[in-house]
């Protein structure tokens, strides 16, 4: 393929051989260094075959040697395509224009794309590069992908390793990330206790560090005390010598009662399609948007009526303002339409992006109506609900005992209540103010 | 003129039984050194890929050319490649590619 571009840039020609020493022509090209290709006979004693320009203008002395005659048949390639096209000022000038634009395109940054993030989102990465001043539309020139790598590992300290380059319109930055825990947590041994998070009944508690205040069967309320910190160590006469404050530890399950209440409209809202469907094909470019709106299918000749500009479009997003192309359309203003949009940035080949934006859309007319749910649906979207709360409850670490789901009408909605008996950790740290008594100063001497 | 002829003749065959001692010379080396005849240098090879293209390296030059037959003349023989509507995709000073619907490679001394 790069070498049939460049004969076609070079220009090659088609030659028609004929004449005596056909074969005699042919071994002193090759002897000297012209390739001819694409050989074939024609007729006979004669051939075509095609030839570079810069060749076939080295080969009268071997013509004359072999006796043949050459004939041009065909001319193709640059040289012959600008000859040929020598007298239209204006199509030069637009390819020079369009040459001269795509160079000025060539010198900014049309796409930004991330790779490797997992942890990190598209946006988030998208955001502090914004913050740096690196945005889409920006001057290639300014981008310093080592200060950009170096930003990025310091600003995100999951992110292990960076790498940032610019390939024709498109800054790529690849990225990744830790997979295992960046630091161990530090032990925290100041004092403290633990106290109840919620209320419950206790099922079970291993305690570790610190004095049990609590017993299983016990019956807690929120906040209250579960495992002391204060350890009073007793010398050989059975005597309180001191108090001993430790960081409490310990695993306190309790058997709790979550409750959960969300409503939901006794009417429904139900879309039915009218089998309406209409594409449009959009072209955006920074802030101007230009639209063409197809007629629904079968319909065009009343669109014709309304005339095809009808449904042109000409939108600047600066101004707001709808010009040139647009009259005013004879749309059913109680329709509704279901819109589904698909983008894509356009590009030349390979990294050159340029920053037009080809869209399709695809809306389908529906109508709708309003209908009381049925029971089964009722119920399902209360199964629903109570399946969503458990998950969630799950996530936290609860173990489900029992669940039951209660639906009541509330008015013009219905209230579902789900309550779940579960199993929690129910500890809570909470911090120690340490009495500044002579046991504790006995505590601080020793 | 007749004296010319003469030693150009000699010459002739001076060159031939030259050549024939370098050819012996050459199957010696390789018999002796088990190496394969086509890394001796002007050995045609001649690479057939189904009925549709030959690719022919270390020819000489283009003894025949037309749309049934094409011949070359290698170091060693005489290759002639026929069949129906064939075509030199491209040809440089020591290799070939010919195009078309083949029939038969054949070689002669």
């Amino acid at each position: 393929m790069t070498e049939g571009l460049n004969r076609r840039r070079k220009g090659y020609l088609r030659v028609r051989l004929s004449g005596g020493g056909l074969e005699r022509f042919l071994n002193l090209c090759s002897a000297n260094g012209i390739e001819p290709w694409n050989l074939c006979a024609c007729g006979r004693g004669s051939a075509e075959c095609c030839m570079e320009l810069s060749q076939f203008r080295r080969i009268r002395p071997f013509v004359r040697k072999a006796g043949v005659k050459v004939r041009i048949v065909g001319r193709y390639g640059l040289p012959f395509f600008i000859y040929r096209n020598r007298r239209r000022e204006g199509a030069v000038c637009g390819l020079l224009l369009c040459g001269f634009l795509l160079y000025a395109l060539s010198l900014f940054v049309w796409n930004i794309t991330f790779e490797g993030n997992y942890h990190y989102s598209r946006d988030t990465l998208l955001h502090y590069l914004e913050t740096l001043d690196i945005r889409y539309g920006m001057r290639k020139g300014r981008i310093r992908c080592e200060d950009l790598e170096e930003s990025i590992r310091s600003a995100f300290p999951e992110i292990t390793w960076v790498s940032a380059s610019v390939t024709g319109t498109r800054l790529v930055v690849r990225i990744k990330e830790n997979e295992v825990l960046s630091a161990v947590p530090a032990k925290d041994d100041s004092p403290c206790e633990l106290a109840a998070s919620g209320a419950g009944t206790i099922t079970r508690m291993v305690v570790r560090q610190g004095r049990a205040c609590v017993a299983v069967g016990d019956a807690v309320g929120e906040g209250q005390l579960l495992v002391s910190s204060e350890l009073a160590v007793m010398n050989d006469a059975g005597e309180i010598v001191r108090t001993k404050y430790v960081h409490a530890d310990a695993d306190v399950y309790a058997r709790m009662e979550f409750i959960h209440k969300s409503e939901m409209p006794k009417l429904c809202r139900q879309e039915v399609p009218t089998g309406r469907v209409r594409r449009s094909f959009a072209v955006s470019a920074g802030a101007f948007r230009a639209r063409m709106r197809l007629p629904v299918r079968g319909e065009l000749p009343a669109a014709l009526r309304d005339g095809v500009w009808s449904f042109m479009e000409w939108v600047s997003e600066k101004t707001g303002l709808s010009r040139f192309l647009q009259l005013p359309a004879r749309e059913r203003s109680d329709t509704l339409w279901n819109e589904t949009s698909e983008i894509c940035q356009l590009r030349l080949f390979g990294d050159f992006y340029l920053p037009v934006f080809l869209e399709k859309t695809t809306a389908e007319e529906y109508t709708f109506y309003e209908r009381p749910y049925t029971r089964e649906e009722i119920s399902a979207a209360a199964q629903q609900e109570e399946a969503k709360y458990i998950e969630n409850l799950c996530e936290k670490g609860v173990h489900i005992i029992e669940n039951n789901v209660k639906i009541q009408e509330y008015g013009v909605s219905l209230l579902i209540e789900c309550t779940v008996t579960g199993e929690e950790e129910i500890t809570r740290e909470r911090a120690v103010r340490i009495p500044d008594t002579p046991n504790e100063e006995l505590t601080e001497q020793e | 003129m007749p004296e010319d002829f003469e030693s150009r003749r000699t010459a002739a065959s001076h060159n031939s039984l030259e050549r024939g001692k370098e050819r012996r010379r050459d199957l010696h080396i390789t018999s002796f050194f088990s190496i394969p005849q086509e890394v001796l240098p002007g050995e045609p090879v001649i690479t057939i890929t189904g009925r549709n293209s030959v690719y022919i390296e270390n020819y000489r030059r283009i003894e025949c050319f037309c749309e049934d037959e094409i011949r070359l003349r290698a170091r060693t023989c005489r290759v002639s490649v026929t069949g129906k509507r064939l075509k030199i995709e491209y040809y440089t000073q020591d290799e070939m590619l010919i195009a078309g619907q083949i029939i038969s490679v054949s070689m002669e001394v």
